[in-house]
């Protein structure tokens, strides 16, 4: 892959990008995980509210929506930082030779897409959402050395 | 657990993870931990193994694929991470992929205003989530920290799963559609979680983890991207030769506020304990029986039959006869096949009685018309059936596990726990009562408009003793039977149908009958919903033949 059509304006714009790529909010990561934590609850809860007690049986629409929400957090977040269209001195192109990397990253949210859309269905069916969340636990240790 | 196999699968595969023996005896109680939790679960189904394999397999490959990208290609990951708009394009491919390939015509859209508020709460939430850890329920972000060097945050990790889960469960608990967590659920959670901080423990034995500095500290990490496939470069190589930081939250040294978290906690799970194992005094109807009529047949099953293999219907009566409690049941069959040789099949199956019926109406229908026709000669218990059962594998260990002769009053043997709002009773399975029958048949069996939630029977087989039919005005059977062979009643004609196919012999209206069997019985309580474990799971531990059904003591 020709990565290097662009550069890095200088260090600091680096040290920029690798924490912005933290996360679309610029949010500090001592912060992240307690506002993951509580995001994950109201969406868990407000999910199982919605599709079972609800009767808004429509899981599609609850994924849809939060791409809908999506979309305008990522056109806030652009009409907002200035310092964005400074990141790169060239801008890079969106079509680039495929890469290994490149295939796995987008196989990666594919897959994390497919999963979400799975969860919000298991929502749906599985009544006792406790042991939904419980059954996760797993994920948590797994790591790299 | 599955997420984890598949993740640990796909890295040991392209032997980016080396496992102690240590971390294997940790991963394998871990495993253990995880299938009890799943196997003692009684509301499991199909449906719902389905999907919440699926989503912990897909999530597994993602973490696994996206792992193995900042390891190799934390250049690439960099770039495109700094590209939001892929994300929700790809977010958005696969919607629509999975749209084009499970559409089945049914809706997947809905307008609803009552609930716009939460739906916008739900979307932002669920955004702000994707975007923080990039999973609603498997977060992604340790993944990058743990690649980029950062040490992992075992401690941390353990109150994240029990706020998360006991928030759930407590809120969950409160639901009139309540979740329930037995004992065993929460040794194996518990023990799932101890393993989460064994990990920490493990990693010190055998020298892999780094000791938690008190201060927020920088890691170096490389942001330069890989300038082809041929220079992947190693971690360890690629650590320090460009700065980056990294976060890394510290906790030694911090002890009130793990004290504070540790209590807070404690709190909520001794709240979730309470809530979970209180029963709530739900909001019971009259049960209205009629107590005086005295039957002289024991127990008759009802078999509605169109053209069925005579095998078949044989099988079902033969293993219904073989079971004690079944064993002097009189058994009547009703035909809607006007050319079906009756007295033969009586002979072939073992039938004690085969009546010929119209084809109007299916098997709502056939009910109908054996309460109405044998009104003063009802069973003391009735089973109606359709002579091809749905979930032949569940169905008799049900009957074996719940019926009893002298207490049953009215229990379902279908799938059960669909409770729906009274004026806006719908299901997942695009059911909806658009003519609001549901408060209008509770209007005529209580005389009151005080209808709230309304449990649905399904499949159109259940169990009702003669007390329990005959308790209620005979007039409302004799009007939804009407409704059936009217081909001018209501339930035939295009306001209340709005488009949906029907005929006299496949009546729409059977669909909503089916799921009013349980009102018109009076055995549609919120504990019954809650407490009977589903067909697939088969029982409850710690519960009793008294989950699934109504008694008439």
């Amino acid at each position: 892959v020709n990565m290097t059509s662009y550069t890095y304006a200088d260090e600091n714009n680096a040290e920029s990008a690798q924490l912005r790529s933290r996360s679309l909010l610029n949010i500090d990561h001592g912060y992240g995980r307690p506002l993951w934590v509580f995001c994950t609850t109201v969406s868990l809860l407000s999910a199982r509210y919605l599709l079972v007690e609800q009767n808004v049986h429509y899981p599609l629409q609850l994924y849809f929506n939060q791409l809908f929400v999506a979309c305008l957090m990522i056109l806030w977040r652009y009409r907002r930082s200035d310092d964005t269209q400074e990141l790169f001195v060239e801008r890079p192109k969106f079509w680039r030779p495929i890469t290994w990397g490149a295939v796995m990253i987008s196989l990666s949210l594919g897959f994390k897409s497919l999963s979400t859309i799975c969860v919000l269905q298991a929502i749906l069916h599985f009544q006792n959402l406790p042991t939904l969340v419980m059954m996760t636990v797993r994920v948590h240790t797994s790591h790299l050395p | 657990m599955i997420a984890s196999f598949v993740e640990d699968l796909l890295l040991l595969l392209v032997g980016v993870v080396p496992r102690t023996q240590a971390e294997l005896v940790r991963i394998s109680v871990l495993a253990a931990a995880s299938a009890g939790l799943l196997f003692t679960e009684y509301r499991l189904s199909v449906a719902n193994l389905v999907a919440s394999i699926s989503a912990m397999l897909f999530a597994g490959v993602a973490r696994a694929l996206w792992k193995m990208s900042i390891r190799y290609r934390p250049g690439e990951v960099s770039y495109i991470m700094d590209q939001p708009g892929r994300f929700v394009s790809i977010q958005a491919l696969v919607g629509l992929i999975w749209v084009l390939a499970f559409w089945t015509g049914d809706r997947i859209f809905t307008f609803d205003h009552g609930n716009i508020s939460l739906l916008a709460v739900n979307a932002v939430a669920s955004s702000l989530s994707l975007t923080l850890g990039r999973s609603i329920l498997f977060p992604m972000d340790d993944a990058s920290a743990q690649v980029l060097g950062v040490p992992v945050q075992y401690l941390p990790d353990r109150p994240v799963v029990l706020v998360v889960t006991g928030i759930v469960g407590c809120f969950s608990a409160l639901l009139v559609r309540r979740s329930y967590t037995n004992v065993f659920q929460l040794c194996c959670f518990l023990i799932a979680v101890l393993c989460i901080g064994g990990k920490g423990t493990v990693d010190t034995a055998s020298g892999q983890s780094q000791a938690p500095s008190i201060t927020y500290e920088r890691v170096n990490i490389s942001p330069e991207p890989a300038a082809d496939d041929s220079d992947a470069t190693s971690l360890p190589e690629e650590i320090g030769s460009t700065r980056v930081p990294a976060f890394v939250s510290s906790l030694a040294g911090d002890r009130p506020r793990r004290y504070l978290l540790g209590i807070s906690v404690a709190l909520l799970w001794m709240a979730y304990g309470i809530l979970n194992f209180t029963e709530r005094r739900e909001r019971h109807d009259p049960t209205l029986l009629d107590r005086n009529y005295v039957s002289e047949v024991p127990v008759e099953v009802v078999l509605s039959m169109y053209k069925e293999p005579v095998e078949e219907v044989s099988k079902l009566i033969s293993n219904l006869r073989s079971m004690p409690t079944l064993s002097d049941a009189h058994f009547t069959i009703y035909i809607k096949n006007s050319e079906a040789d009756n007295e033969n099949i009586r002979q072939k199956v073992g039938a004690d009685g085969v009546v010929t019926l119209p084809n109007i109406g299916r098997e709502g229908e056939t009910y109908l018309n054996h309460i109405l026709n044998r009104w003063d000669s009802l069973a003391r218990q009735t089973i109606f059936l359709q002579a091809d059962i749905h979930n032949p594998r569940e169905f008799y260990p049900h009957i074996k596990n719940y019926y009893s002769r002298l207490r049953t009053g009215f229990l379902s043997l279908g799938w059960s726990g669909t409770v729906c709002n009274c004026r806006d009773c719908g299901d997942k399975f695009f059911w909806q009562d658009n003519a609001g029958l549901v408060p209008r048949t509770y209007n005529g069996i209580y005389n009151s408009t005080d209808c709230d939630k309304v449990l649905l029977s399904s499949k159109g087989q259940f169990i009702v003793s003669a007390a329990r039919i005959r308790g209620i005005d005979k007039e409302i059977y004799h009007d939804l039977w009407q409704a059936f062979v009217d081909d001018k009643s209501w339930a035939h004609q295009p306001e209340y149908l709005q488009g949906r196919p029907d005929s006299m012999s496949a009546a729409d209206f059977g669909y909503t009958l089916e799921r009013m069997w349980s009102l018109l019985f009076r055995c549609s309580n919120m504990d019954v919903a809650w407490k009977c474990p589903s067909l697939l799971s088969g029982w409850r531990i710690g519960g009793d033949i008294g989950d699934c059904q109504c008694f008439d003591d």
